[in-house]
């Protein structure tokens, strides 16, 4: 009963905070100085009839918001109209139709390019966050079990570094090393121009391109779960339980596997789920420097071409993923101890 | 006996400045080997930052040409290491425009350390007063506080900066507003936590009880218990903020060229890295020495504050 209660209260809660990242998203992108179809389009050749049927296309004809007629400059407006007539509420309506309106750059629906560039980044994400686990997890446990010897002060050393290190910067350089050394491509998804005999060429060309962003991506998130994983095995370590289980003549191994390893991942569980924001953080970076075809670049392009639907479409996608990130850490959280429930 | 069991107040005074709070602290961070590293190299930095004008050779936006025979993007040239004597001396190389690497590498201390320094502070400024009020008011005031700064975590930081730096115009100035706004969260959260913790001690009741007034008992009593746990999350993020800031400058929305801003620098020569790797290789090792540093010290000082750590 009280597991439903806190799961409600949660849940409540993210629904809460991705209403106030809605209005937030619509208000940010709606202060902008200047006339968004005369700043996004920049053709001075379009004639006022043509700029008023882009700005009737876009919506833009409408006030933003009950006595508002735009932000910026501040222009007041009627009170007294129907508020599903403003842009605001046109805009949360489309929403709730799963549209987020149409790209001023492509002229296409935000949602379904939005839906490819995801597919990228989700790709890119995915392979770095199981490398960077798997590798930051071990090596973290290594580290404590061998705590004070050269293996832990290297592992520290890794992850110091790794922590400090510019994202954009270690992609330049691990492209310039994977791609005059190991004749890794520079870029982009796919190799131009080239002709695939089959599906299972194609792949291969598409994990080729894949290799270098996702090494820059796991190195980089990797040295936190390292250092995270590091302290709480030392931790554990030092617990009762650990000397007992070394008393009844447990191996190393089975030690470190089903005593140091279970306690330490609970904490590890909500860091990896509560890090999902950094990590698309260092995939923009990443995706700029390697023209990955993610959200990243996406937010990248639209930024320099001022497309706001595209911005605005791409931020809630992304705040709405982390804001479920951390409901599932809490959720998996409690699930994984019962404590937290009570607190 | 007697003459050995009376109590020296001297000595009491002594012991007890000795092992005051501060001094425990300073002692144990004395012990850091971490963090002592951390503060040299952020010493060397502070001073290159000062004595930029003194170490640099050449002034950073000045364009060589017609000054000096050199050209464009070329590779380094150290009279130590064999280049010609004939030759003038760009250790770190020239530029797409021709300026002198080295001196622009030295001049770039300087924005990063103000940028990381200043937007913190800002952070730290905003963030305390709303963790303040938010934790010694509670109720529904802290509960909308606490609810926008939710929302504002939602966004990663970057991205965050990113959207901010767009409503704005790109700048560096710009660029240090969005990173001060994007780290508010973490500050107000800190400030709240330990305004919570020591809110019900007996001692502020007693400084209320007294008729203390509401901002001497926040300011006089409840805030001293934050300090320390603002400096440690204060240091990593000045890490974390010139991160950010060379990353926003290196996507051309921060700092702007000819500033000679690590990211700038990265950002308008990395379609030359190959061509002219050392372009793009000595910024970015400036900027993870630097920020390397606050990593240590943060790292240091979080072990040296919170003993229940160091014992591990």
């Amino acid at each position: 009963m009280q597991r439903w209660s806190f799961l409600l209260n949660k849940l409540k809660w993210a629904v809460i905070s991705i209403l106030f990242v809605i209005v937030l998203n619509f208000f940010l992108f709606r202060i902008l100085p200047g006339d968004p179809v005369r700043a996004g389009i920049r053709d001075p050749r379009l004639t006022a009839a043509a700029q008023e049927a882009l700005r009737v296309k876009y919506g833009l004809d409408k006030p933003v918001i009950n006595c508002f007629e735009t932000l910026n400059p501040l222009r007041t407006g009627p009170c007294l109209i129907n508020p599903l007539e403003t842009q605001f509420f046109i805009y949360a309506g489309n929403l709730l139709k799963g549209e987020l309106g149409i790209s001023y750059h492509t002229n296409r629906p935000v949602a379904s390019m939005l839906a490819t560039y995801l597919w990228n980044t989700v790709l890119l994400i995915g392979f770095a966050e199981i490398f960077s686990i798997v590798l930051g997890i071990t090596a973290g446990l290594v580290a404590a079990w061998k705590s004070r010897t050269a293996v832990d002060f290297g592992t520290l050393i890794f992850s110091l570094v790794a922590w400090s290190l510019p994202t954009f910067w270690l992609g330049i350089v691990l492209l310039f090393a994977g791609s005059t050394w190991l004749g890794l491509p520079v870029g982009g998804k796919f190799t131009i121009g080239q002709f695939y005999a089959g599906g299972g060429e194609k792949f291969l060309d598409l994990l080729r391109h894949l290799i270098l962003p996702t090494i820059t991506l796991t190195v980089v998130v990797m040295g936190e779960y390292m250092m995270i994983m590091r302290s709480t095995v030392l931790e554990v370590l030092s617990e009762d339980y650990i000397l007992t289980a070394k008393a009844k003549g447990l191996s190393t191994f089975q030690i470190l596997k089903d005593h140091a390893l279970r306690n330490a991942m609970l904490p590890m569980v909500t860091i990896i789920a509560l890090n999902l924001g950094f990590t698309v953080a260092g995939a923009i970076q990443i995706e700029t420097v390697f023209s990955w075809p993610g959200l990243g670049l996406a937010i990248f392009e639209a930024v320099g071409r001022r497309d706001y639907p595209m911005l605005q479409g791409a931020f809630l996608l992304i705040a709405v993923s982390v804001i479920f990130a951390n409901l599932i850490a809490d959720l998996l959280y409690s699930y994984l101890d019962p404590r937290v429930q009570v607190g | 006996m007697t003459a050995q069991l009376s109590v020296n107040a001297n000595q009491v005074e002594k012991d007890y400045r000795a092992n005051s709070l501060w001094r425990m602290t300073l002692r144990r961070i004395g012990k850091q080997r971490n963090a002592i590293i951390g503060m040299v190299i952020l010493g060397i930095l502070l001073l290159v930052a000062i004595l930029a004008p003194v170490l640099a050779p050449y002034d950073p936006i000045e364009v060589l040409i017609g000054v000096e025979d050199v050209g464009k993007r070329e590779a380094p040239c150290i009279h130590l290491l064999g280049c010609p004597a004939d030759q003038p001396q760009h250790i770190m190389g020239t530029d797409g425009n021709v300026r002198d690497v080295f001196s622009r590498v030295i001049y770039g201390t300087r924005y990063s350390l103000f940028l990381g320094f200043t937007a913190i502070g800002i952070a730290i400024g905003v963030g305390a007063v709303l963790g303040a009020i938010s934790g010694y008011y509670g109720g529904w005031l802290d509960m909308i506080i606490m609810r926008i700064l939710d929302v504002l975590m939602a966004f990663p930081s970057l991205l965050l900066a990113i959207a901010i730096v767009s409503v704005l115009g790109p700048g560096l100035s710009n660029a240090l507003v969005a990173i001060g706004i994007v780290s508010i969260p973490v500050y107000a959260r800190v400030v709240r936590a330990s305004v919570l913790t020591v809110k019900e001690q007996e001692y502020v009741k007693a400084s209320k009880a007294l008729g203390g007034s509401h901002m001497h008992i926040l300011i006089d009593r409840i805030l001293p218990n934050s300090v320390p746990p603002l400096i440690v999350r204060g240091t990593l993020g000045i890490g974390t903020a010139i991160l950010d800031a060379a990353a926003l400058s290196f996507l051309g929305l921060g700092a702007q060229p000819p500033m000679p801003e690590w990211g700038t620098m990265l950002g308008s020569e990395r379609n030359q890295v190959f061509s002219a790797p050392h372009l793009v290789f000595y910024p970015g090792i400036a900027i993870m020495i630097t920020v390397l540093a606050f990593n240590l010290i943060g790292d240091g000082l979080r072990d040296a504050i919170d003993p229940r750590l160091s014992n591990t």
